[in-house]
């Protein structure tokens, strides 16, 4: 196994204590997040997955509980906290609705020179981000306003990759996207997944899509850790995640259907790829006998 | 039924260029064509910037034809006297379910629309409860709407609609923002919409289990309808769609694989339960 | 956080005074101001700080979140005692440098600080107990005349409503975009007020842009929604004076009359 980056402790979180409008969005969490792993972290609206993420750079204290980077607490001090910034790299939901410079090259270099950085290795940054997310040299000098929806959401991502965080977290990275649009953002992100090893963390409600590429998976209900294992497992529980609101990979109903129906299949199907070895094996095997 | 809700004829649509540029503008809508039965749901497909919420717009005359002409049960939509008129018989529910609410009650947001209109309020009191509760949202009636999930939003805006007695609801990516939950009740209320008020529902998504649920199809890409058709019909045309940067639904996809393996199993299957049950039956053939 | 903004916010009830036409609310209040004015005594004050308790208690809006609510102005109302504590006349009950403290500075101090904390309060019942839509709705219709003088009332009133509707969206929306430009490492609190107002333009920028597509989408939504201006316009809930209304503004007047007769007798 490999060793934990980023670990939360016991978090709690409660938004206005003491208040009529007192809610604990975050609950006891203890998690980890490993080394050059992918992470899905799912859970519906209110399951409390934004109030974690915003934890895990320090954006929001914990009420109690720690967050743990490279074993040290990342709200111990001013410099921790700074360190945890650029070290976790935090994708909002929509995060084109974040950009603010006049041109793109611009935008992407506000977090690299934020982190007071010299300007050549700013350039060096800010080029290879872009490249990353596919935005072509020619668009740097244009303004971010100019360019299409999934253009500007990559331009966004590309501004937070610029900081070359070693965790990379993404909120919904794909709403709102289509299929094109989304398979495109995903690459990206595989891409730099691929090239300098960092752990992503990804936050969906799509299990469609979190069965394509995660590998191990966190399931949120009520601010709690209520499933956590690799996906077969987390997938195997259909009921109790229809239950809590979350939708089951389409292959994993078909295969749960197809079991019922009498056919046998491994534990492990829920994405198409797996669906069609197991049925050509079955297959073959029928036509052998 | 054959009322014709919807008559779109020969439409094109461009947004005017901006001065500096000079360029000539591009056409959005370039020579769309399309009929719709009162009463049928139809779905319309297409990647982004294929121009199908342009085309959504001009159901309603929030758009208006720079050639052709769109009728909405009989009435052309660039004769401005009819335009109220037209916008009653034809709701539209938009994607951002928070850029779409008007008021900080729920129930007064949805009276919104028949207030615009004219209705006395004991009627108005009528409309709003009836379509509070056909969506599910009666007993949030007095809530703050931004304290609401995206998908409970989401069901005040159609309720906000409803409230017109619309006889056609035009819905403009409806699911885009909201979670799986949200998503099937936005669904059900467009089925229930269906069954008991028979509504002609035309439906803008690039979801293909959504559209696989209409009863016909309508492709664009670029401004033109390339595909129309029964949902089984053109979900069986994988590689075209592909082309054209659509996806086709998992179990499609699955049964398309399989098919290139060898195997004699049906192409189109649009649930997970009609998938499951072809598959059982090509195993348990002899 | 900005969200724990409870100033001009509406707590939903079903009391007395919740059900109150907004009309009688806003005249109450205008009532309510022009007696603090008059006021001169300590027993006018007492008389309206009755008024006010009895009303706050009515309503059931919780004391706590009211005087939360004042904190923002506290900066307002010490400022405001202190000027009138160093202004006084008379004898000089205590002196240093350039100060002198009175019994008269004394006294006015403190009224000034009672008036400042009860109009405040007073203007807080009406939007704690009246939703944003009725409120603008009641000046609708009481501005309702002005119309005969070419003023767009309905227009002010909408454009007031549309406000009310969106700040909650805003301010989360400023929320959102803060964090996020945190998480890139800006940081709002440090250097000079150049470097300060600087680092803000990451947030006001992303923060117009949107307000500007919200509005548009908002206004489409609207058209679709068949609003065509006030012209034949009509309510869901029609505002109509009940009997408490008159009750009301009947003992507004009361307070209004005893509090000027005192003032006569300089009280």
């Amino acid at each position: 196994m490999k060793e934990p980056i980023l670990k939360t402790e016991e978090l709690t979180h409660i938004y206005s204590p003491g208040t009529p409008f007192e809610m604990t969005a975050v609950e006891n969490v203890s998690i980890e997040i490993r080394k050059g792993e992918i992470l899905g972290i799912i859970g519906h609206t209110g399951s409390g997955k934004s109030t974690l993420i915003q934890h895990l750079n320090a954006l929001v204290k914990p009420s109690s509980g720690r967050v743990l980077l490279e074993g040290r607490d990342i709200n111990e001090s001013k410099d921790s906290v700074r360190d945890a910034r650029a070290k976790v790299g935090l994708v909002f939901q929509y995060p084109e609705y974040q950009l603010f410079e006049e041109t793109v090259y611009k935008d992407i270099a506000f977090g690299p020179k934020n982190m007071k950085l010299s300007e050549d290795e700013i350039d060096g940054r800010v080029r290879r981000a872009a490249r990353f997310v596919g935005v072509e040299e020619e668009l740097l000098d244009r303004s971010p306003f100019d360019l299409s929806g999934g253009q500007k959401r990559r331009v966004a991502i590309a501004g937070v990759i610029a900081m070359m965080p070693e965790v990379l977290v993404l909120d919904e990275p794909m709403a709102g996207l289509d299929p094109q649009g989304r398979e495109e953002i995903m690459k990206n992100i595989l891409a730099y997944h691929d090239e300098t090893g960092a752990a992503i963390v990804i936050v969906t409600h799509s299990m469609d899509e979190a069965a394509s590429y995660a590998d191990r998976m966190i399931v949120l209900n009520h601010g709690r850790v209520a499933m956590e294992g690799a996906p077969e497992e987390v997938f195997s529980r259909g009921e109790e995640l229809r239950g809590m609101g979350l939708a089951t990979p389409v292959m994993t109903d078909v295969a749960d259907k197809l079991r019922k129906l009498g056919v046998e299949l491994p534990a492990s199907v829920y994405t198409v790829e797996q669906m069609v070895s197991a049925l050509t094996a079955l297959e073959r095997g029928r036509r052998g006998a | 039924m054959d009322e014709t809700a919807i008559k779109i004829d020969n439409l094109t649509f461009f947004y005017n260029a901006d001065e500096e540029s000079g360029e000539a503008p591009e056409d959005v809508l370039a020579g769309v064509s399309l009929t719709i039965e009162a009463g049928s749901f139809v779905a319309v497909l297409g990647h982004n910037g294929s121009g199908k919420s342009t085309l959504a717009r001009h159901l309603n005359a929030l758009l208006l034809p720079k050639g052709g002409s769109v009728c909405v049960f009989g009435m052309d939509t660039r004769d401005e006297e009819l335009t109220l008129e037209i916008r009653r018989r034809v709701g539209m529910v938009f994607q951002n379910p928070d850029n779409q609410i008007v008021s900080n009650v729920v129930e007064e947001d949805v009276a919104f629309a028949p207030e615009n209109l004219g209705v006395p309020s004991e009627e108005i009191r009528k409309r709003v409860d009836e379509a509070l509760k056909m969506v599910g949202m009666y007993e949030f009636r007095d809530h703050a709407p931004h304290l609401l999930s995206g998908g409970q939003k989401q069901r005040v805006a159609i309720a906000g609609v409803l409230a017109m007695r619309p006889k056609c609801v035009v819905f403009d990516e409806p699911t885009a923002m909201l979670d799986p939950q949200g998503r099937r009740d936005v669904m059900d209320i467009i089925e229930k919409l269906r069954r008991e008020y028979g509504s002609t529902v035309i439906l803008i998504t690039h979801h293909m289990d959504e559209a696989a649920r209409a009863d016909r199809v309508v492709v664009m890409s670029d401004g033109r309808i390339v595909m129309d058709g029964a949902p089984r019909q053109i979900f069986s045309r994988v590689e075209e769609l592909e082309e054209l940067g659509l996806a086709v639904p998992g179990t499609v996809r699955l049964m398309w694989e399989l098919r290139k393996k060898g195997m004699d199993v049906p192409l189109t299957a649009l649930t997970a339960d009609e998938c499951a049950e072809r598959l059982a039956e090509h195993f348990a053939d002899r | 956080m900005l969200k724990d903004i409870t100033l001009g916010q509406y707590f939903p009830g079903n009391t007395v005074v919740h059900r109150m036409d907004p009309r009688t609310k806003i005249l109450l209040v205008i009532i309510y101001i022009a007696a603090l004015f008059v006021a001169k005594s300590w027993i006018s004050y007492a008389v309206m700080l009755v008024c006010l308790t009895a009303a706050i208690a009515v309503s059931r809006i919780n004391l706590k979140v009211m005087l939360k609510g004042m904190k923002p102005l506290i900066f307002i109302i010490v400022l405001t005692a202190l000027l009138n504590l160093f202004y006084g006349s008379g004898e000089p009950i205590a002196e240093f440098w350039i100060f002198k403290i009175t019994r008269d500075g004394i006294t006015r101090a403190i009224f000034m600080a009672s008036r400042i904390v009860m109009l405040v309060m007073g203007t807080f019942m009406l939007t704690y107990t009246t939703s944003p839509i009725m409120l603008t709705y009641g000046l609708e219709l009481l501005l309702g005349p002005l119309k005969k003088l070419k003023v767009p009332v309905h227009e002010l009133a909408m454009v007031m409503s549309m406000a009310l509707r969106l700040i909650p969206t805003l301010i989360e929306e400023t929320d959102k975009i803060m964090s996020a430009q945190k998480a890139r490492g800006a940081q709002f609190d440090t250097g000079n007020l150049i470097e300060k107002a600087k680092a803000m333009l990451p947030i006001l920028v992303p923060l117009f842009i949107s307000s500007f597509r919200r509005a548009d989408e908002l206004a489409t939504a609207m058209e679709a929604r068949c609003y065509h201006g006030g012209e034949g316009r009509t309510r869901l809930n029609v505002l109509k004076f009940a009997a408490r209304d008159y009750m009301g503004l009947g003992l507004g007047l009361t307070v209004l009359a005893v509090v000027i007769v005192l003032a006569r007798f300089g009280l």
